[in-house]
């Protein structure tokens, strides 16, 4: 509690509650237009980091990642595209109230379901955190590998339609992280006589190419829907319609706290999974898609709490659950700011203050969502023909102020044509740069586990390591399962 | 299993390209990690070599699945074909590299005026006029605010 107080100290400074504030905007922002996303906005924004305070650069770049979450919401209910993935499930029913004249009371519900589930997930991280953190305190190499084997084969489990095809990227992106000097032994690796790889690859220019670039070509491809012109209506919900709101709310800001805290969990799956579950509990769920409350209300208090639960495996051990994390745990890594339980010790003045931001960054992202919602709705009507160069640009200079290197500028532009070549061919990305993040903690991991037990396997047999592995081979066959039954029902709807 | 080709089996372009590619990065890994795993290390005994050659193997085998769903389950796995036609999408690519080029030979300010004066114009304006004035007032933009103000180093 003391770290808390101290946290909110800390962020009350002007420049630290500009930060927040900057980074509110920004998330909303990016969360509305689409074909910009918080993973692009934030991968650009790292090499500015570099010239920020700590604690200022992670204020910033956390609220971009929730600001997102708010902003979403808003071009899936008034224009039927999903401003971020995340979002995708608000379109059935917002854009069905948006019809019906009741566009404001979807945008509200949104907000307040956002605000709650915010709220819920800093209160999660404030209270379990720490004490997950200091759970870290048992985990040895051993117990480092079988989690970290866990969480690479949730990421590539749920990452797109084939699972080989998710191995198979995670797999290239440990290739990649091998390239340079191996850090035990200083032999080069993968370098093949090129003086640019003898450094190694940096994640920086991977991650702007693979989320920045990417998305601009991808949306050079596609053509970006108007905005709707008509009425909002009434913003606030009211009566039964807005307890039945807050209830779903409370159920999407629930299961998204659980969900979140298990890489894999992408809020993009979860969002749906909240909207199946109030379908199903619902009075009537004929109702569904037509427009009801509950259809909005849960799965954005869902994707907000998956997202503010995320940084409860991050900041506790350094395991990103999703692609945007991996962003977060790279600066927290220029920084020289380990993840564990001496983020919460040694560094506890900044991680503090870092959560106690989330506080005030939601109540800002309320203030700035509800009143000024028909503001933001105009901001959809940016064309892309200015935003794409713009991000274009940025993603140049950005990449090249890393190391003062055309490599690291060439790299961001190769990566992101591999990123527009495997979206094309249906090949997922983030396993790419999980395994590039991940793989080296693994490889660590694992020769240090083999270095203790004299280079037999036996370690994996111990408790902890047990149990992570078999949830891994768990979700592999629950993943094959699944896949199977899902194709055989496909097979049968079209014979 | 029922396989959902029928008639000849014949790979596509881009199903090659991808096994090509597979294959070439695993067949590196496994070249450089047998390579290292005969340097022998006391008290490490995977070595420098050993985690490379396994990601590399389970490489191969991806590979090996990707052809096997492919014959299984024929084109309908496959995603779209990448055509070569040069849409809009190829010439913001093709610029895009042509910028990279231009900008350590003709500095930036100049680089980033054809760059973004192009690019725009490639993103569907079809206004000139507009084109360059928008093209002149990002590239001014970007170099003032990321160099000079912000002290940021630019090419």
């Amino acid at each position: 509690m003391s770290g808390l107080l101290e946290g909110f100290i800390t962020v009350l400074s002007p420049i630290n509650l500009g930060y927040c504030f900057l980074g509110c905007v920004l998330g909303t922002a990016v969360g509305m237009l689409p074909g910009l996303g918080p993973a692009a906005t934030m991968a650009m924004l790292i090499p500015l980091a570099a010239y920020m305070p700590q604690a200022g650069a992670i204020i910033m770049l956390s609220g971009i990642l929730y600001g997102a979450m708010y902003g979403g919401s808003t071009t899936s209910i008034l224009m039927n595209v999903p401003g971020e993935a995340s979002s995708v499930a608000t379109c059935i029913d917002g854009f069905q109230m948006t019809k019906q004249g009741r566009a404001g009371e979807a945008l509200a519900i949104a907000a307040i379901g956002s605000f709650i589930a915010g709220t819920g997930g800093v209160l999660l991280l404030s209270i379990a955190g720490p004490t997950i953190a200091d759970f870290a305190l048992y985990f040895g190499p051993p117990e480092y590998f079988g989690l970290v084997i866990f969480s690479l084969t949730a990421l590539m489990s749920f990452s797109g339609r084939e699972l080989f095809k998710g191995v198979a990227t995670g797999m290239v992106g440990m290739m990649l992280a091998c390239i340079g000097l191996d850090p035990v032994t200083a032999k080069y690796r993968l370098v093949f006589g090129i003086s640019n790889f003898i450094s190694g690859m940096d994640v920086v220019p991977i991650l702007m190419g693979l989320f920045g670039v990417t998305e601009v070509l991808i949306s050079a491809d596609q053509k970006i829907a108007s905005v709707y012109q008509g009425k909002l209506g009434r913003l606030i919900p009211r009566g039964q319609e807005l307890k039945r709101g807050l209830l779903a709310s409370l159920r999407g800001t629930a299961s998204g706290l659980v969900f979140g805290l298990f890489p894999g969990m992408i809020a993009s799956v979860t969002t749906f999974i909240s909207y199946d579950i109030e379908k199903r509990i619902s009075n009537y769920p004929e109702q569904f898609g037509k427009g009801v409350i509950e259809g909005v209300a849960a799965p954005e208090a869902n994707n907000n709490a998956v997202c503010q639960a995320g940084f409860i495996p991050l900041f506790a051990f350094g395991i990103p659950t999703m692609p945007v994390f991996a962003i977060l745990l790279a600066v927290l890594m220029m920084y020289g700011l380990s993840p564990g339980p001496l983020l919460f010790s040694a560094h506890g003045d900044f991680t503090w203050a870092v959560i106690a931001s989330m506080y005030i960054g939601n109540v800002m992202l309320l203030v700035l969502n509800l009143p000024l919602v028909g503001l933001w709705a105009k901001l959809c009507l940016i064309p892309y023909k200015f935003l794409g160069p713009g991000i274009l640009g940025m993603c140049f200079i950005g990449a090249y102020s890393l190391r003062n290197s055309m490599f690291d500028v060439w790299t961001c532009i190769f990566f992101g044509i591999v990123g527009y070549a495997l979206k094309k061919r249906n090949w997922p990305a983030p396993p790419l740069i999980l395994g590039f993040i991940l793989g080296p903690m693994l490889e660590q991991h694992l020769r240090a586990s083999l270095q203790t037990s004299g280079g037999s396997m036996d370690f994996v047999f111990k408790p902890i390591p047990l149990i992570f592995i078999a949830l891994a081979i768990f979700l592999v066959a629950f993943n094959l399962r699944f896949r199977s039954a899902a194709s055989g029902l496909e097979e049968k709807e079209n014979s | 299993m029922c396989s959902g080709r029928q008639g000849p089996v014949v790979m596509s372009k881009g199903l090659l390209i991808e096994t090509l590619l597979l294959m070439g990065l695993a067949t590196l890994g496994i070249y450089d990690g047998a390579r290292l795993l005969r340097i022998h290390i006391p008290h490490d005994p995977l070595g420098p070599g050993g985690f490379l050659l396994i990601i590399s193997i389970i490489l191969v085998i991806c590979s090996v699945i990707n052809l096997w769903v492919y014959y299984e389950q024929g084109a309908a796995a496959e995603g779209k074909h990448l055509s070569l036609h040069i849409g809009q999408v190829g010439q913001a690519v093709i610029l895009y590299i042509l910028y990279a080029i231009a900008v350590p030979l003709v500095g930036y300010l100049l680089g980033s005026v054809f760059f973004f004066v192009l690019m725009v114009r490639i993103f569907g304006e079809t206004s000139w006029i507009r084109t360059i004035v928008i093209g002149l007032i990002f590239a001014v933009v970007f170099k003032i605010g990321f160099s000079s103000l912000m002290g940021i180093p630019i090419p």
